[in-house]
């Protein structure tokens, strides 16, 4: 068909996902206030000129925190996708390109895992390790490893029967070339969707171990520690829940319109 | 009065700007009982004349001008509700592909039968009992069993076999074959065209039968209508068409058949598991 | 019938893999069991006994084996903790969970079937494109964020319910299940906003099919072809997502239940991961593991219930 349809999921997810990269970027750099700085004469502000989003129970100013809060909540999530991401990736390339045993059983294993919600499993994890922000990152890794294998074996399983991997063979070329030099690029739309999920998971899987209290632990700021904290004034001070929720918000539906879109333009 | 007319249709795709004319000023008619076979490359429109009949074009595909009479009524102003009392009833129509034409999760039974429950006021039994004669009529064997069976347990051929049940269970007096042969091998192509002959001429059913296929044409069909990029080239009977092509576009058609025997289409009966 | 024996054999090795993963996770990583109960003051001598008396010189098989078959008969240990039997710990918390579930899953059929319908059938409409938008939106809400705004929203403002008047189900069973409701829909909404979107474009998909251009050639309505033809092919890909959600719910309900102030499986998690009191959270985590296996397991006689290409081979 050729029916141009605007791909306004991948438009409109790559302005949230790069506004949100923008305002977290400059709270590396600049935030209004120290984050952790209490103030008692701002204890509960509420938004104004003074303090744009207000002040959390101690004074603390909310959009110096949620700008760092962001921060945290991103880079667990990208070094969770790209550690999980990378390691799924690779077992995902090896065990589609070359098959045998190997990877019966560890798509068998795959399977079983596959079957558990993600934060569930990274809550074992975190039961095991205990909690912290590392400790996150490696749960929430792990756990992402048999989707990025899944989607990487399938697309690999599907390319290594095409006629150029075979008349590359032909010609010589190596298993590893082939593999990454020929193969890989046509898997990346695939990936590349599985990646923005993958951080939209990681996102929601940390907020939700950070409100439990026991992901990101303080001093770290965290969107969900910031919520969890918040509840017990969301009479009071609802600007206290609104603005890191909506942070977190804004983050998951960025990348899950992102995935929807890279999706569709994959063609799939 | 003829059994079907079609009277300077034009149909039009409007999916592209601007909208794609994909049938231009067609014109024929058929008589009852008669078989009579469109023949044509893929795109030349033949596969859309013949759904324009039943009303079954997509929705982007719209019937732009022209007539369609069926006995005499324009089944091109017919309402959608109108269009369904006709469908499955006095015309039916049977497909390319067998396997995926019927519903893979209901037993094939019920797809025969389900005419007679939409068209006629028979009871459970009775609808059972039709379908079952139907099932014996095209040649099927063990029809109780196979009443009960599911499409991916057939064969191809089989499935065809079922696919036409279903379409004459209710006796309709225009069956429309799209390619039905093109998916099967040869052997079960010509056990299907023999059945279709046979139907046609015990039940005078009229057959518009579509096919890129001149060598299924010239043994099935008494008349032939040759279209090219949405226009007839040429109609005549088979003999004028196959003996004395007048259009240079027949002519290099008929070149273009390979001898019998020679390199006949081969294709698995629609096995694609 | 042969699936059948054949799917129960792959349930039990499924059970037995991820218990023993399990068991072996908690029993190797986090450091001695022993030296952690007796505390950092214990001599060598206590801490060996104690080794000896909860069986952890043995073989991680043999331990494994003992564990098993204490864990079948009901018997999961002590908790650090509170030095209570887990089973009893667990007893009344079970129902909690069980009951959140399945009033979120059933929130969860009734809304996104009939939606997931209506949009595919309304395909490119205006109410189909503002529920896709709304879809996608309440796709990535965060269930203990939508807790929140609910609880603001409906408890706070609307006073519709009063949060954290969390009422048993032995005292007053009505007003559990009002309070529940709340804390379901929490977890209902991101999962069927999601069911929405896989029964609509599997509906959508299906439309597309051979057979019902048959079946519309045959003078089926619109509408029946819907309900004879489409919906059940179409509901093969969505069962999997069902079975998946029920797996989803029990892990969402862990944190909705701390929104909710719920003392339910999941608090009880959390605080024993947060104290490192380890029998209870294997404990947890083997029971929703066993329930998200056999939720998995239904889910697959249902689908060979469902489409006859699985359960007839030939």
């Amino acid at each position: 068909m050729k029916k141009k349809q605007k791909n306004y999921n991948l438009i409109l997810g790559i302005f949230i996902a790069l506004f949100m990269l923008l305002f977290l970027l400059a709270g590396l750099f600049y935030t209004p206030y120290d984050p952790d700085a209490m103030n008692g004469a701002a204890k509960f502000a509420a938004p104004g000129t003074e303090h744009l989003f207000g002040c959390d129970h101690f004074g603390r100013d909310i959009l110096s925190r949620v700008m760092k809060g962001t921060g945290t909540t991103f880079f667990v999530a990208v070094s969770t996708v790209v550690l999980g991401g990378g390691i799924g990736i690779l077992v995902g390339a090896f065990t589609g390109y070359f098959g045998g045993w190997v990877d019966e059983v560890l798509m068998r294993f795959n399977d079983v895992v596959f079957s558990f919600p993600h934060i569930l499993l990274a809550l074992v994890f975190i039961g095991v390790l205990g909690p912290g922000k590392y400790n996150v990152i490696l749960a929430l890794s792990v756990v992402f490893i048999p989707s990025f294998a899944r989607i990487t074996r399938g697309e690999f399983l599907a390319q290594k029967e095409m006629d150029y991997v075979k008349s590359a063979r032909l010609m010589g070329v190596s298993h590893l070339r082939i593999m990454f030099v020929h193969i890989f690029p046509n898997t990346l739309p695939s990936v590349l969707s599985m990646a923005a999920i993958g951080f939209n998971n990681a996102v929601l899987a940390e907020a939700g171990m950070s409100y439990l209290g026991i992901g990101v632990q303080p001093p770290d700021a965290s969107l969900g520690r910031m919520l969890s904290e918040s509840q017990t004034y969301l009479m009071s001070a609802p600007w206290c829940a609104i603005f890191p929720g909506l942070c977190i918000l804004l983050l998951a539906l960025g990348f899950s319109l992102l995935s929807d879109g890279l999706l569709k333009k994959g063609g799939k | 009065m003829s059994l079907l007319e079609i009277r300077h249709l034009q149909l039009k795709f409007y999916d592209t700007q601007p909208p794609l004319e994909v049938v231009k000023d067609v014109s024929f008619a058929m008589k009852e009982g008669e078989i009579l076979g469109i023949v044509g490359e893929s795109g030349s429109g033949k596969t859309q004349t013949a759904l324009s009949v039943l009303g079954l074009l997509k929705k982007h595909e719209e019937i732009s001008a022209g007539e369609i009479l069926f006995e005499g009524k324009n089944l091109a102003e017919f309402s959608q509700k109108e269009l369904e009392a006709v469908r499955g009833k006095d015309i039916s129509m049977i497909f390319q592909e067998p396997m995926t034409s019927l519903n893979p999760v209901l037993p094939v039974g019920q797809q025969v039968e389900e005419g007679l429950r939409l068209h006629t006021s028979y009871t459970k039994e009775e609808c059972k009992k039709r379908a079952l004669d139907m099932l014996r009529e095209v040649e099927l064997a063990e029809v109780e069993n196979i009443y009960n069976r599911y499409p991916h347990q057939l064969s191809g051929g089989m499935r065809q076999r079922i696919m036409i049940a279903a379409a004459l269970v209710t006796e309709p007096k225009l069956l429309i074959a799209d390619e039905p042969t093109t998916a099967l091998d040869v052997t079960i192509q010509s056990q299907i065209l023999k059945l279709l002959k046979k139907i046609n001429e015990k039940h005078h059913t009229g057959i518009l039968f579509i096919s890129h296929d001149l060598g299924v044409i010239r043994r099935l069909c008494d008349r032939v209508i040759v279209m090219n990029q949405g226009k007839i080239v040429e109609m005549g009977t088979v003999e004028e068409i196959f003996q004395k092509p007048q259009q240079e576009y027949t002519k290099k058609l008929l070149a273009a058949v390979p001898t019998r025997g020679e390199s006949l289409r081969r294709r698995k009966g629609g096995e694609t598991q | 019938m042969k699936y059948v024996i054949k799917k129960t054999g792959t349930l039990i090795i499924t059970l037995l893999i991820v218990s023993f993963l399990s068991f072996f996770a908690f029993s190797v990583i986090p450091g001695d069991a022993a030296r952690s109960k007796l505390g950092t003051e214990a001599t060598e001598e206590q801490v060996e006994a104690l080794q000896k008396e909860m069986g952890l010189d043995k073989p991680i098989v043999v331990q494994y084996g003992i564990w098993l078959k204490n864990f079948v008969t009901g018997d999961m240990g002590e908790s650090y903790s509170y030095s209570m039997p887990v089973d009893q710990m667990l007893k009344e918390k079970i129902p909690v969970t069980i009951t959140i579930t399945l009033m979120a899953f059933l929130m969860i059929l009734a809304l996104s079937v009939p939606l997931g319908i209506f949009t595919a059938q309304h395909e490119g409409g205006w109410l189909d494109r503002i529920l896709m938008v709304l879809n996608q939106v309440a796709m990535s809400v965060p269930g203990f964020l939508l807790g929140i705004v609910i609880t603001y929203v409906f408890g706070l403002v609307l006073k519709w319910f009063t949060p954290g008047a969390y009422v048993a189900a032995s005292e007053d069973f009505a007003g559990f299940l009002g309070y529940l409701i709340a804390p379901c829909v929490a977890i209902a909404l991101p999962r069927c906003a999601m069911g929405v979107k896989m029964l609509r474009s599997s509906v959508i998909s299906q439309m597309e099919a051979d057979y019902v251009r048959t079946a519309l050639a045959r003078g089926n309505t619109k509408n029946r072809v819907m309900y004879h033809h489409v919906l059940k092919n179409a509901l093969i890909p969505v069962l999997t997502f069902w079975g998946m959600t029920i797996a989803d719910i029990i892990a969402n309900s862990m944190i909705i239940e701390q929104v909710f102030t719920i003392p339910g499986m999941g608090s009880l998690l959390i605080s024993s991961i947060s104290n490192r009191d380890y029998p209870v959270v294997l404990g947890i985590i083997v029971l929703i593991a066993a329930l998200v296996v056999v939720i998995n397991f239904i889910v697959d006689l249902l689908y060979s219930r469902i489409d006859p290409r699985i359960r007839i081979r030939e």
